[in-house]
């Protein structure tokens, strides 16, 4: 019988330069490894005196060591997605000029980016939680209907989105229940993370333990380099006076926001210029009835919103959902009509309903001029009507 | 509860252990009974947190050592109907990994655990080489370290029993041991860029996901599949053949020179030349195990006019046990079948044509050789992974 297949030692050199090799080898591994974790600051590190509370960063979102070191102390977690990205030089009345710039008493920090949505946030308020001051237990979430569509999120954008050391937090945080704890393993692995992974944070036995030990090393690595990337954005620290705050007149800057608008607008739906001429001038035929085929109503989505507000309930928070609403114009034209649109913001109501928490139900503007910049994103008169109703939750 | 090779936890474990295994080496010291505690260990871990796996486990060790030692009893007594009995022990030992996998395709499991796939080839090796009266005899706990190896428990290599014994019993004197722990440290190297960086890489290519027809041009419908092929056969390599390297090398940590699964296979000139360089170890144990008994007991009985159509009949039921024991789905039976008609196909081509036997020194003809045999593997690999089947709507 033949013999089996072996590795005959091709090798010239005898065992010892192998060895040898390994093991230098090894300790120039470990001496990088060194190096990386001395020269990498840790998470807290901010430096200058900058404001990142309204930095749009995922790294940002997903560290509350930087983050609640970042901005001032009592500013307000905003819990959002892509609107967060919206640049001051396109729409003035986003937050970091409002509120940033002048002295209303409030400060926010934005916790999230693109396509983090309510799984996300549920996780992110959950490692938050603890760390929070009295004050500052009133916090806000800013939902979109798109979050709803059907199939839920993919779950590669959700793999790249998570945060193994948010996770982690949100599992050590004592005041969350174990049926929240299971219902979060059993979506993360829905949405296709791996078993080993979930365990770890979970925790509860040797094997967890020692994955947890590595995934959470492996994590804070990762952070701590992508906030090198961070930390030269942010905004000057507003300077610490004295005074009272000023009370913010939300009239006035509605009409100057209406002015700004009709500048950058040009036009019948309300969007800015650029966006228009980029995604919906002469497009118009090949967009119309694209999306004839979404309901909104097929995706665990929903039942993940509940399980946001949940998680607020026992960690101690007291959310207010602001509905954005989605362009009108836009979702008649792709065949995503008023009556699904309509079903869906029904159902997130409802949702808020039962969980006892107030809204800031901005469903009934999705014609109105200026209220959204493009297809889905808070624009002139949008970012002020979430701003007040934040100014109004945590000061009323 | 613990992923052998994946996890985090089970590499830190693996470094833990094999610090003593090591200095044992160093020393000259025997690594059989040490390599039986840490083998027990990582097969605690391994099940630990499911009652299910435990108890198929515990059970189909009891098969083992009861069909085994029946059977030993048998054949050393001459007992006049030892044959047939140790056809029902090879039925025996065979019942676990056939209700699982037929379990499987209800979605249930009846008997199955991790490993079994690998465990059943090496129960059912030992019976047959007791029956062939290679094995004379084998002590219990020689017998459960042969199944209970850890490195390769999960998914091969597959050891063969008196090979594996002989150098477990075996106390490698010093320079011997360095020698295997140098070499298998390389190993474990290469497996680890294989899995971690390369396998990745043909993931990668993976995603230019087949695009549902119509909804691409022609051209980039078909450059998307071809992308998606090309990147499953890499990931597929790269993966399986990473995870036998690291096998080797924690094999040769422990003292066992684990033999090879994968020799450069995409060299292959012809489908046999593949079957001697892909997934060797279950190749050769086929061969053995199935083929050879089958051609023999075959010519025996006259079933066929020619060895040539006795080897192709062979080769076709060799292949398709392959493709089940895979699992029993329709592309793990259609990919076996697959195989089983190309090395019919390339020993009739080979022992028959003309063409072939002038031409076979050829550059050029090994070269057109080698082009066909790639595609046909690939083609092979897209069977596997199910992409034939999406693209005709199965």
């Amino acid at each position: 019988m033949e013999k089996l297949s072996r590795e005959h030692s091709k090798a010239k050199m005898g065992y010892k330069p192998i060895l040898r090799g390994f093991a230098i080898g090894a300790l120039l591994f470990a001496a990088c490894f060194a190096t990386l974790e001395m020269l990498l600051p840790s998470q807290s590190y901010v430096g200058s005196g900058r404001n990142y509370g309204y930095v749009y960063s995922g790294a940002k979102s997903s560290s509350p060591d930087f983050a609640l070191a970042s901005s001032p102390e009592d500013s307000v977690l905003l819990f959002g997605s892509s609107e967060l990205s919206t640049p001051e030089s396109l729409i003035p009345q986003v937050p970091s000029a409002v509120f940033g710039q002048n002295d209303y008493g409030l400060d926010l920090q934005f916790i999230g980016e693109a396509y983090d949505q309510s799984l996300w946030h549920a996780i992110a308020a959950g490692a938050y939680a603890p760390r929070l001051g009295e004050d500052q237990r009133k916090v806000a979430i800013i939902v979109s209907p798109t979050w709803f569509a059907d199939g839920g999120l993919d779950g590669e954008t959700f793999k790249m989105r998570f945060s193994y050391s948010l996770f982690r937090e949100f599992c050590d945080n004592p005041a969350i229940s174990d049926s929240s704890k299971r219902y979060l393993a059993q979506r993360l692995l829905e949405q296709g993370l791996d078993e080993a992974t979930v365990a770890a944070g979970l925790g509860g036995n040797v094997v967890a333990d020692l994955n947890d030990w590595v995934l959470g090393a492996i994590s804070d690595l990762q952070l701590r380099a992508d906030l090198g990337d961070v930390r030269p954005m942010g905004m000057p620290a507003k300077e610490q006076t004295s005074e009272e705050p000023a009370k913010p007149d939300f009239e006035s800057m509605r009409a100057d926001a209406v002015l700004d608008a009709e500048q950058s607008s040009n036009n019948d739906w309300g969007y800015d210029a650029d966006f228009w001429s980029k995604n919906i001038d002469g497009r118009q035929d090949i967009l119309r009835d694209t999306q004839a085929n979404e309901t909104y109503q097929d995706t665990p989505e929903y039942e993940d919103l509940a399980f946001f507000l949940q998680v607020c309930k026992e960690a101690g928070l007291e959310p207010m959902v602001i509905i954005s609403p989605v362009s009108g114009p836009f979702f008649d034209l792709v065949g995503l009509n008023e009556e699904t649109r309509r079903a869906c913001y029904d159902r997130i109501l409802s949702i808020c309903e039962n969980a006892d928490v107030p809204v800031a139900d901005f469903s009934d503007k999705e014609y109105e001029e200026y209220f959204l910049h493009d297809i889905v994103h808070f624009g002139w008169t949008g970012w002020l009507a979430a701003e007040e109703a934040i100014y109004d939750h945590v000061k009323g | 509860m613990l992923s052998f090779y994946t996890d985090p936890a089970f590499f830190i474990i693996l470094a833990a252990t094999a610090i003593p295994a090591v200095a044992r080496g160093v020393f000259g010291r025997s690594l059989k009974g040490y390599g039986m505690a840490v083998s027990a260990l990582f097969l605690v871990l391994l099940f630990a947190g499911s009652w299910e796996g435990t108890a198929f486990f515990a059970l189909f060790v009891a098969l083992g050592l009861t069909t085994t030692y029946v059977t030993l009893a048998l054949f050393r007594r001459s007992h006049p109907h030892r044959i047939a009995l140790y056809r029902v022990a090879l039925a025996v030992m065979l019942v676990p990994l056939a209700a699982a996998k037929l379990s499987a395709v209800f979605d249930v499991n009846i008997l199955g655990f991790i490993g079994i796939s690998y465990l059943t080839f090496k129960a059912v090796q030992v019976l047959i080489e007791i029956r062939d009266g290679l094995i004379e005899s084998i002590t219990v706990p020689d017998y459960l370290y042969f199944l209970a190896f850890f490195p390769v428990f999960t998914s091969g290599p597959i050891t063969r029993s008196r090979d594996f014994l002989a150098q477990a019993r075996r106390t490698l004197p010093r320079p011997e041991y360095l020698e295997l722990l140098s070499q298998g440290l390389l190993w474990l190297l290469r497996g680890i860029m294989y899995s971690f960086v390369l396998a990745p890489l043909g993931q990668w290519f993976m995603w230019f996901a087949p695009e549902a027809i119509g909804t691409a041009s022609a051209a980039a419908f078909v450059l998307g599949q071809l992308a998606y092929g090309f990147g499953y056969g890499m990931f597929l390599f790269f993966d399986f053949a990473g995870y036998s390297a690291m096998a080797m090398g924690v094999g040769a940590i422990f003292g066992i020179e684990v033999p090879r699964n994968f020799d450069a296979p995409f060299r292959s000139i012809d489908i046999k030349d593949f079957w001697n360089r892909w997934h060797m170890t279950l190749s050769f144990w086929l061969r053995d195990f199935v083929f050879m008994r089958m051609t023999r007991s075959f010519m025996k009985h006259k079933v066929f006019k020619s060895r040539l159509t006795t080897a192709c009949c062979a080769f076709v039921a060799e292949m398709a046990l392959m493709g089940v024991w895979h699992g029993l789905t329709f592309d793990y039976l259609i990919y076996g079948l697959y195989h089983g008609c190309l090395l019919a196909l390339c020993e009739v081509y080979q022992k028959k044509s003309k063409f072939y036997k002038a031409h076979k020194k050829d550059r050029w003809f090994k070269l057109v050789a080698w082009a066909i045999t790639m595609v046909a593997i690939f083609f092979g690999f897209a069977i596997f992974s199910g992409q034939i089947s999406t693209l005709l709507g199965l």
